[in-house]
């Protein structure tokens, strides 16, 4: 079996293509590795964090899930964060895509660059501000607030998404609908959405999982009860039980879920296109 | 289908709990209580400011290097490989960016510390006399920041390779270059607008991270960001914390525009838009 492409297959052959071999093989369990141990150690049955673990057992996921309501009480208010923000960032997503890849305006370059500064920015100062701002408007403490905050980290990426399917949406699909006499309303209820469905899709699940993920924003805007990326901080700073690991162990399967999730839309689209 | 209107949900998002939060949380560092300069005086005479800045900047450095030459050679590898095997590798590589940065680094806590894996083996291989944790220092935040910072190098010097065109690498083979040769005067020089792309990204969100350094780190690793979170919640010197943020801010935009003007945009969203 051969897993090279013809035309490389004189490079990665002698002492290049063993280094190269090597540091593939290495990224791979480097970035797998700590994954795996924290799933590991999500099981243990010893008091503190040990590895590997002297016995096994769900008292961990017993505490998460029962023993520390505290717990489920900041799951609940990271999901309906999570669910809120990736709502809002869709709808506010659409239009904005749809303008970015559509309109010949001088603006766009500023759009793009109102895009980019709070990806490269850090969240640190965007987080701080937000804080400072919503403090003199008398949010703070408040769930708007906190979406707020999350919205402004889920949104570039989110008109991306988007923009990405607009781009390959044939014009000529909403004109044929159009002049086949669909009003306005109708062309993009039932031509212009659908056919943006991958995208819009993706950026939801994308938006979600930037707010369920976020610590910095939390950290100034969740108020008195914490999300759980901020439960969990607060865990690790004090000390560490392995319930941390419990719950780490939950979110990363959640992300693996909603990750093929969007794996498996884009797949069925590209099949049908 | 576009309307004028289309760009100002998105837009207006972002201005209003975006830019103006920032542009506000700023201004406070030259009008914090009246127009002063005070902040600024107190940041430059300060040891501090300038302590954590050479540790931003040791710590950037390092990771972005370390993550320029691994993950070039792994985008390499990738994109030498056929297409089913690639993509099945970059999906992986994706997939770990959406996994909670603070469970990541979490997962290195058990691994560095002094019950974890390696602490025990090198107890157990004799290297080490008494278990030691290896957390807390500068070794451990790097380690953790390549883990996270790396697939942002690898994504788009993936992307510059995969675009070189195989007929350059069958002339190369059919006049008889080494592996070396094929290295450094083919696929170098033309995957370099993919490693300044990844080299930005990394350099720049190093920067800016605050999780990392705070819970790997020790004293020797206080960066810009932690100094800015003790102003504002332990100090509440708002007008300090801002100076911080203002001198973050210019070196970001220093050197997104020093790229933008060298590499345009397209890069940086992966394609055109």
């Amino acid at each position: 079996m051969n897993f090279t492409q013809p035309q490389y297959r004189s490079l990665v052959r002698g002492p290049f293509g063993w280094l190269l071999n090597a540091c593939l093989v290495l990224a791979v369990v480097f970035l797998l590795c700590p994954i795996v141990i924290v799933t590991i150690i999500s099981f243990s049955a010893d008091a503190y964090l040990r590895f590997p673990p002297s016995g096994y057992s769900f008292r961990w996921y017993e505490n998460f899930l029962s023993g520390d309501p505290s717990w489920m009480a900041a799951s609940n208010k990271s999901f309906a964060a999570a669910t809120l923000t990736a709502v809002v960032t869709v709808v506010l997503a659409i239009p904005t895509a749809l303008a970015l890849v559509r309109s010949r305006i001088r603006g766009k370059g500023w759009l793009e660059l109102v895009m980019l500064a709070p990806l490269l920015i850090s969240p640190m100062i965007s987080a701080i501000a937000l804080y400072g701002w919503i403090a003199a408007f008398g949010f703070v403490g408040t769930m708007a607030g906190l979406v707020a905050g999350h919205i402004v980290l889920a949104l570039p990426y989110a008109i991306l998404n988007v923009a990405i399917s607009a781009k390959a949406l044939d014009p000529r699909l909403e004109q044929a609908a159009s002049s086949l006499g669909a009003r306005n309303s109708q062309v993009f209820r039932r031509v212009t959405l659908p056919l943006l469905a991958p995208g819009i899709i993706a950026a939801g699940f994308f938006a979600f999982l930037t707010s369920f993920d976020d610590v910095i924003v939390s950290l100034f805007l969740s108020g008195r009860e914490p999300t759980l990326q901020k439960r969990m901080w607060d865990e690790i700073r004090l000390e560490i039980s392995p319930t941390v690991a419990s719950a780490s162990t939950l979110l990363i399967f959640l992300t693996i879920a909603v990750f093929l999730a969007i794996a498996l839309v884009r797949r069925s689209s590209e099949k049908a296109s | 289908m576009v309307r004028r209107w289309f760009w100002i949900p998105g837009l207006g998002f972002l201005v209003l709990f975006f830019l103006l939060p920032v542009g506000a949380f700023l201004l406070q560092s030259v009008l914090d209580p009246g127009p002063t300069f005070m902040h600024f005086e107190r940041l430059f005479e300060g040891r501090a400011f300038w302590v954590s800045l050479g540790n931003t900047f040791r710590i950037s450095i390092t990771v972005t290097l370390i993550c320029a030459v691994i993950g070039f050679l792994i985008a390499l590898r990738i994109a030498t490989l056929q297409r089913p095997y690639a993509n099945a590798l970059l999906v992986l590589i994706v997939m770990t960016v959406w996994i909670s940065l603070l469970v990541r680094n979490y997962a290195w806590m058990v691994l560095l510390g002094r019950e974890g894996i390696i602490s025990t083996s090198l107890v157990a291989l004799g290297i080490f006399e008494r278990k030691t944790s290896l957390l807390f220092n500068e070794a451990a935040v790097v380690l953790g920041m390549v883990h996270v910072l790396i697939p942002y190098m690898i994504i788009p010097t993936y992307a510059a390779v995969q675009a070189i065109d195989p007929a350059l690498l069958r002339a190369c083979d059919s006049l008889g270059a080494r592996p070396a040769q094929v290295f450094s005067r083919v696929l170098l020089p033309l995957s370099l607008p993919g490693l300044a792309t990844g080299c930005l990204l990394v350099f720049t969100l190093s920067l800016g991270f605050y999780v990392t350094p705070a819970i790997l780190g020790g004293r020797g690793q206080t960066t810009l960001t932690m100094l800015m979170e003790i102003e504002v919640n332990e100090q509440l010197n708002w007008g300090f914390a801002a100076a911080h943020a203002a001198v973050l801010i210019a070196i970001t935009a220093v050197l997104f525009f020093a790229y933008r003007s060298k590499f345009g945009m397209d890069r940086l969203w992966g394609q055109e838009l």
